[in-house]
């Protein structure tokens, strides 16, 4: 089964994007697993190995980018993809996130449909 | 919203929680299961997942939702089924019902959010898709694109304009299959008119059941309509149709009517934009009809090196070939072409006419040659006399045959057609200084040294002056096309008009350009420009070229560097010079070609 990890300090995106995901679960057989913080996400992301996470990129304890760079430093996350979390308009999120190896990059506020296709595709791959 | 399914509203951590602060106090040997419809969520006991209630000793109790059951409490227990067990299944199912409702509410909350996110999005990217062209159908596909891409109902689609002059429809774009035969037919249905006329709007869901349906056999079971409107004018109808009754929801609607009201801007700039494009394109015409009119000799010169580019363009974006696999051409390129070719050479409007096709060596207005004549005549004339009076003897009397000869020799010369020898040109020379008397009595030579210098030209009719004024048709081309304020997709106009006559070696005009410089699409004009005037069937000078001489032409064009020869190569190769003279050149002109000698790289 597929591990699914949302870090987000926002309860109402964790909330949003569980419920968005919902659709997949008749293609897919995944489970989802939260985290308000980034320290908590990444001791998620490495007791769970999830095949997709979505990140923040401002949250406490740790941010989005440390989180990210310490999953990408680990090999055995290797097939972990990374969706990150931007601010619209915030370009250089995008530049600094790409560095430490976001996969993919989703505004907010997002589409749904854009991340049930983003997630298709990688839980599809 | 789809059907409620209970794992949704009793998340499995919440239901353990639950069963591990209450089940240890159960009875020992009790099962108890919470199912949804179509799956175990959790219980307690042995084998609880497989626990059903064929047994006849269990028992269970619905979990509803809205008054719906959605799911139950499933138990079993070795023992009588005592009053406190049943009392604590109810006290199960309350607490669980509770979660349910909490998570229903957080549910609805989310829901909503998703929707105006998604709403937000939807809106974002319409309004960048839909103003991202300034072409009607472009804009149409897009609208029918957003719509149809996520609506797995819609079978098909259609945007109608409308035309305001004769008030009527017609079918900008279309979505779905055999859209357009059915569309057509559709128009001449009373429900189209009933949607035009406002009689009919938004969803109709049942379209036989509707009082305007003629009875006639429809596959659009289901039609949502919407007219397109900016400023309160109408500029298009869109409709939207499924193969079933009942396809179309309110939020269809919704969301079609905030997709059409952008779409409506969209499409009624890019209709006042297309407007203003033709009435620049006729103006370019009605230039280009200018400048060919101005000689009848290159009637239709502006109108064919259009075509001529055109053809050798596409071949180009076509050929796989390594010069042009990777040239290609956006619609903003065909539009340059098209402007620069017509307008190539609008600067030969300022170019006095008896310049642009001056058809002898004396042409002015008219043809000094008469003149020439003219004293001729009067200087045999008045040789006769002189020999009447008996000033000259009579053995010179009636030597008229050498005026003659020299009217010939001199004649022949004004037309151009051969070289002038060193022979040649001696004796024009000496021919000048023969001298008549004018009216006054006064010596006047008979060819002034302006006349002279004309018949001593040795190639063609045009003396070095005349040769520059013609040049200098480009250099107005140039000046006259950079006064136009040509927007950004089309700033190329210039540089393809104004390099129709440079040359890949530099030695063209006016401003030497070279390979490293000209562009592709500036070669194709200049080959388009030679081969139109040579082939042109009309020239005052000569007989109109045939195919085969033509290209022998280009050819030695080619090898010195005058034109590209890649270029010619693929000119030749895709056989534009056939079907070109098929369609524009006399029979007469149209010989075999053998095209292989010319080819850099021989056909196999
Ligand atoms: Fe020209
Ligand atoms: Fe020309």
């Amino acid at each position: 089964m597929f591990k699914v990890v949302i870090v987000d300090d926002e309860v109402h995106i964790r909330a949003l994007l569980e419920q968005t995901m919902e659709e997949l679960e008749e293609e897919f057989e995944f489970e989802i697993l939260t985290a308000a913080n980034g320290g908590d996400g990444l001791a998620a992301i490495q007791r769970e190995h999830p095949r997709l996470v979505f990140l923040d990129v401002m949250m406490p304890v740790m941010n989005g980018y440390d989180v990210c760079a310490a999953v990408r430093a680990d090999s055995s996350l290797d097939e972990t993809k990374v969706v990150m979390l931007t601010a619209k308009g915030q370009e250089t999120d995008r530049q600094r996130g790409m560095s430490v190896g976001v996969n993919h990059f989703i505004t907010k506020p997002f589409d749904p449909d854009e991340i049930v296709n983003l997630a298709r595709e990688i839980l599809g791959s | 919203m789809g059907k409620l399914q209970l794992h949704h509203y009793l998340p499995a951590k919440r239901l353990r929680e639950q069963l591990l602060s209450v089940a240890p106090l159960l009875p020992v040997g009790m099962v108890l299961a919470v199912r949804g419809e179509d799956r175990y969520l959790g219980g307690w006991g042995e084998r609880a997942e497989l626990l059903t209630t064929d047994d006849r000793s269990t028992l269970e109790l619905p979990l509803t939702l809205e008054g719906i059951p959605i799911g139950r409490l499933v138990w079993h227990t070795p023992l009588e089924q005592t009053e406190l067990i049943e009392q604590w299944a109810r006290h199960l199912v309350t607490v669980c019902q509770g979660l349910m409702e909490v998570e229903h509410a957080r549910r609805a909350v989310t829901s909503e959010a998703l929707e105006s996110f998604r709403e937000i999005a939807l809106l974002e990217r319409a309004s960048s898709v839909l103003n991202r062209s300034l072409r009607p159908r472009e804009v149409g596909d897009a609208l029918l694109g957003e719509l149809t891409s996520r609506a797995r109902t819609i079978r098909w689609g259609a945007v109608f304009l409308y035309n305001v002059d004769p008030g009527n429809y017609s079918l900008l774009n279309i979505f779905g299959e055999d859209a357009e035969p059915l569309f057509l037919a559709f128009a001449d249905t009373p429900l189209f008119k009933g949607y035009v006329e406002g009689q009919i709007t938004g969803i109709l869901n049942d379209t036989r059941s509707h009082p305007l349906h003629t009875g006639g056999e429809t596959l659009f079971r289901a039609i949502l309509g919407l007219p397109l409107e900016a400023h309160n004018e109408r500029v298009a109808i869109l409709f939207l149709a499924a193969d079933h009754v009942d396809a179309f929801v309110s939020a269809d609607l919704k969301r079609t009517t905030a997709l059409t009201s952008m779409a409506a801007t969209a499409l009624r700039n890019a209709q006042m934009f297309e407007a203003e494009t033709q009435m620049f394109r006729a103006f370019i015409s009605m230039m280009a009809s200018a400048i060919d009119a101005k000689s009848p000799y290159t009637a239709g010169h502006c109108r064919r090196v259009p075509e001529i580019a055109r053809m050798l363009t596409r071949a180009a974006c076509e050929s796989t070939d390594p010069p042009f696999q990777d040239f290609s051409f956006s619609e903003d390129d065909w539009e340059t072409l098209e402007i620069a070719t017509y307008l190539h050479d609008c600067g030969k409007v300022v170019t006095p006419e008896w310049v642009v096709d001056k058809p002898t060596k004396l042409s002015t207005n008219f043809d000094r040659i008469d003149m020439v004549e003219l004293r001729i005549l009067l200087m045999m004339a008045q040789e006769e006399l002189a020999i009447l009076k008996g000033q000259t003897g009579v053995a010179e009397v009636a030597q008229q045959k050498p005026f003659m000869d020299d009217l010939k020799f001199l004649k022949e010369c004004n037309l151009g057609k051969e070289f002038i020898s060193a022979e040649n040109e001696a004796r024009l020379r000496t021919l000048a200084t023969f001298t008549w008397r004018d009216a006054k009595g006064e010596e006047q030579p008979l060819l002034t040294a302006e006349e002279l210098t004309n018949l001593l030209i040795r190639r063609g009719t045009l003396n070095a002056q005349e040769r520059q004024i013609i040049e200098d048709h480009v250099v107005h081309t140039i000046n006259m096309l950079n006064s136009i304020p040509f927007p950004p997709r089309l700033r190329n106009v210039v540089e393809y008009a104004g390099g129709h006559h440079e040359c890949m070696n530099g030695k063209g005009y006016p401003n030497r350009l070279t390979d490293t410089t000209l562009s592709v699409p500036a070669r194709i004009v200049a080959i388009a420009d030679i081969f139109e005037a040579l082939t042109a069937p009309d020239r005052p000078y000569r007989l109109p070229y045939t195919l085969s001489k033509t290209l022998d032409i280009m050819f030695r064009m080619s090898k010195e560097g005058h034109i590209d020869p890649e270029l010619f190569g693929l000119f030749l190769r895709s056989g534009i010079y056939q079907r070109y003279a098929d369609h524009y050149l006399k029979p007469s002109q149209i010989d075999a070609v053998d095209i292989r000698p010319y080819l850099l790289t021989p056909l196999d």
